[in-house]
């Protein structure tokens, strides 16, 4: 069984999710690839939009979807020591 | 010098003090900035409770060397203003602000085993209980005693979260260190200490060995 994620983990998960799509996704397929409940994923969206880690945008088609700022791609690639830094001060 | 001239300041103590006390700032400000990155990030508890007690630490010893010169120094203070006013004044100052320290750190590697919600308000008013207490009896040995009572809670409270995972931790094992480097720290400014100078030096050695290894603890992580 895996373990719960926590939530820096799953703010991770989801961003690394845009990414990996071209840092541009529509909500219903980033909430089916984040696997978390409709609510918790509107909670996270909602997080992330507002600490500017993700921003809206309307596509070519005009359908809302989402890409990475500036601030989204630093925590990507500062996470794995920031990780490591939690763990290794027990914090 | 004039042997008067001590009075004001003696450049033995003095000079070995302040840069002592410069070096302990330093870190304890550099380990608050490289942290920074991380918490606005992540706004992660235990990083903001880790990085306000180094804040904390590197005031408190900033408001120790004050204390200590107001403490030794008999004339150069009461120049400006009081000696009997700013002898207790400095004194709460330095209260709160190292029982905050102690109270953070704890909180940073505790926070999570935590159950109640207003803990850090309670840490607040327990430092501001102490600080008050110490400032009525203006008795700087009270406040060793009562910092020594906050590191056997500390003590107690690791025990515990270790008891779970059945190891100590390195970080752990750093927090207790300084804590009781910090209380060494403060009894080395008591004029009850006997210890000789020499056992002083050592003592601040070791803690700025203490504080040397968080920092590139820190770095290590966090470039």
């Amino acid at each position: 069984m895996n373990k719960k994620r926590d939530r820096l983990e799953v703010i991770y998960d989801v961003l690394d999710i845009v990414r990996k799509n071209n840092n541009s996704i529509k909500p219903t397929p980033l909430l089916r690839k984040s696997n978390l409940s409709s609510q918790s994923f509107s909670e996270y969206l909602k997080e992330l939009l507002d600490k500017e880690f993700l921003k809206e945008m309307n596509n070519k088609k005009e359908r809302k979807c989402y890409t990475l700022t500036d601030k989204g791609f630093s925590y990507l690639e500062k996470y794995q020591a920031i990780i490591g830094f939690i763990n290794d001060f027990e914090l | 010098m004039p042997p008067q001239m001590y009075q004001f300041f003696n450049p033995l103590r003095f000079i070995p003090e302040i840069i002592y006390t410069l070096i302990i700032f330093i870190i304890c400000f550099l380990i608050y900035f490289k942290t920074k990155e991380a918490y606005n990030l992540t706004k992660h508890k235990g990083i903001g409770y880790f990085r306000d007690a180094f804040l904390l630490f590197g005031l408190a010893y900033v408001m120790r060397f004050i204390f200590e010169m107001i403490n030794f120094s008999t004339k150069l203070f009461h120049i400006f203003l009081p000696r009997y006013f700013l002898f207790p004044l400095s004194l709460l100052i330095l209260s709160y602000l190292s029982t905050m320290g102690i109270l953070y750190l704890v909180f940073s590697s505790v926070w999570k085993n935590i159950k109640r919600k207003n803990f850090v308000l309670y840490g607040h008013l327990t430092a501001m209980a102490i600080s008050i207490a110490i400032f009525i009896t203006r008795s700087h040995q009270t406040l060793i005693l009562l910092q020594i009572a906050l590191l056997i809670f500390a003590i107690v409270l690791n025990f515990i979260k270790t008891k779970k995972t059945k190891k100590v931790s390195q970080a752990i094992i750093l927090h207790l260190l300084i804590f009781i480097f910090w209380i060494l720290n403060l009894w080395m400014i008591s004029p009850r200490c006997f210890l000789p100078r020499e056992s002083m030096i050592l003592i601040q050695t070791i803690s700025l060995i203490v504080f040397g290894v968080i920092y590139f603890k820190v770095l290590k992580w966090l470039k």
